[in-house]
């Protein structure tokens, strides 16, 4: 799929091909990872490379929130990796490895996948052999934009399992299943109406600017705020509303309602 | 619904993953293993002022914390950090879960000391 016209591509307009650019974005990318993380984080961020390339990594990103410094309460440390996962269950930090081989991330890649965009888009790269900048080079010369659907099929899923542990009344398991929903289903809209979506934080905000007013809402007292069981039952309802829809209309949705 | 106590809903949780586990249906299984390990070990950590800032890394240092009161037979802290990490690479990524059910009925049993351990002190 094609980039949609008129979305902010940042920072896809560069010519990864030129190696002063690409130094230029890796210096970048080092000073931001160093600002946006605390001593502690830098800490088990250097433990995770140091092991990553231990195993042979070729490319490592520090991606997510911290990338974008906009972490949350709820924010865990998102370290991308190409290569195995190194040891992390010793670690105490909140971390989430995304590890896949080269081939692996190819292929999901060109299959459509946001994560690997996201993390080429607004990660900062720490460590790379070749395979992110190809990859970049690749969505920068071809426009590559991920598959909306894979989010929606993701989103739909995410939403039943929501709605059953709600059922089951563990109040804090059900906010975060709704939280992970909700965010889906908001990656879902944005990616299908040309929006390439930003770190959770900043997705109210986005969706708010398509005119999705309830989701908005929903989203954001998942993310701050401590909802009722209630609450979370009318966030999943609000969910699925959006995806039923074509997202043009998913876009007023929930104002409709 | 009301909110339930967590021992109560570690119990439930860890009843539907062995259904789930016994129909074969392992993501499900995954899932509701990592809640049953979490909700025991929250119902603990509350009883003991341990603060796990609904986190799920804390939650884990919970578990390790518990361990070393002589409150849970087991660290269970890194099986929580592991069961986590393959559940959101399975839920988000849609990536294989690389648990099988030997795995994972290990892990109930260990999983099940700690809801015991929970509901004693519930008592």
């Amino acid at each position: 799929m094609s980039s949609p016209a008129g979305t902010s591509t940042l920072p896809m307009d560069q010519s990864w091909r030129n190696d002063t650019a690409w130094a230029a974005r890796l210096t970048s990318d080092r000073v931001r990872a160093e600002r946006n993380q605390t001593a502690a984080q830098r800490l088990v961020t250097a433990t995770v490379l140091e092991r990553a390339l231990g195993q042979g990594a070729e490319a490592v990103a520090l991606t997510g929130s911290t990338a974008r410094n906009r972490r949350t309460a709820i924010s865990d440390l998102d370290i991308h990796i190409v290569g195995s996962r190194p040891r992390f269950e010793d670690l105490n930090e909140g971390l989430d490895l995304y590890a896949t081989s080269a081939d692996a991330l190819w292929e999901r890649l060109r299959a459509g996948d946001d994560f690997i965009q996201w993390t080429l888009r607004f990660g900062c790269i720490l460590v790379d052999h070749g395979v992110f900048r190809q990859a970049l080079t690749e969505i920068a010369e071809t426009g590559l934009w991920p598959d909306p659907q894979r989010k929606h099929d993701r989103a739909k899923q995410l939403l039943a399992f929501a709605e059953r542990i709600t059922a089951t009344g563990d109040l804090d398991a059900a906010q975060d299943q709704t939280r992970a929903a909700l965010t889906t289903v908001a990656r879902w809209l944005l990616l299908a109406n040309g929006e390439f979506p930003l770190s959770r934080d900043e997705l109210s905000d986005q969706v708010l600017d398509l005119g999705c007013v309830d989701l908005a809402a929903a989203l954001s007292r998942l993310i701050h705020a401590d909802p009722s069981l209630q609450e979370l039952d009318s966030a999943i309802e609000i969910g699925q509303l959006v995806i039923s829809l074509p997202p043009h209309r998913a876009r007023r949705a929930a104002l409709s309602r | 619904m009301a909110p339930k106590e967590k021992h109560t809903l570690a119990r439930e949780h860890l009843a539907t993953a062995q259904r789930e586990l016994a129909e074969g249906a392992i993501l499900p299984a995954i899932m509701f293993l990592h809640l049953a390990a979490e909700a025991a070990v929250v119902s603990l950590a509350e009883r003991e002022g341990i603060d796990t800032k609904k986190r799920h890394d804390r939650k884990a240092d919970a578990a390790q914390e518990l361990f070393r009161r002589g409150l849970v037979p087991e660290d269970l802290s890194e099986a929580l950090r592991s069961l986590n990490q393959v559940r959101k690479d399975a839920t988000y990524e849609g990536e294989d879960p690389k648990l099988d059910d030997e795995d994972l009925e290990a892990l109930a049993k260990q999983i099940e000391a700690i809801v015991v351990a929970a509901e004693e002190r519930a008592q």
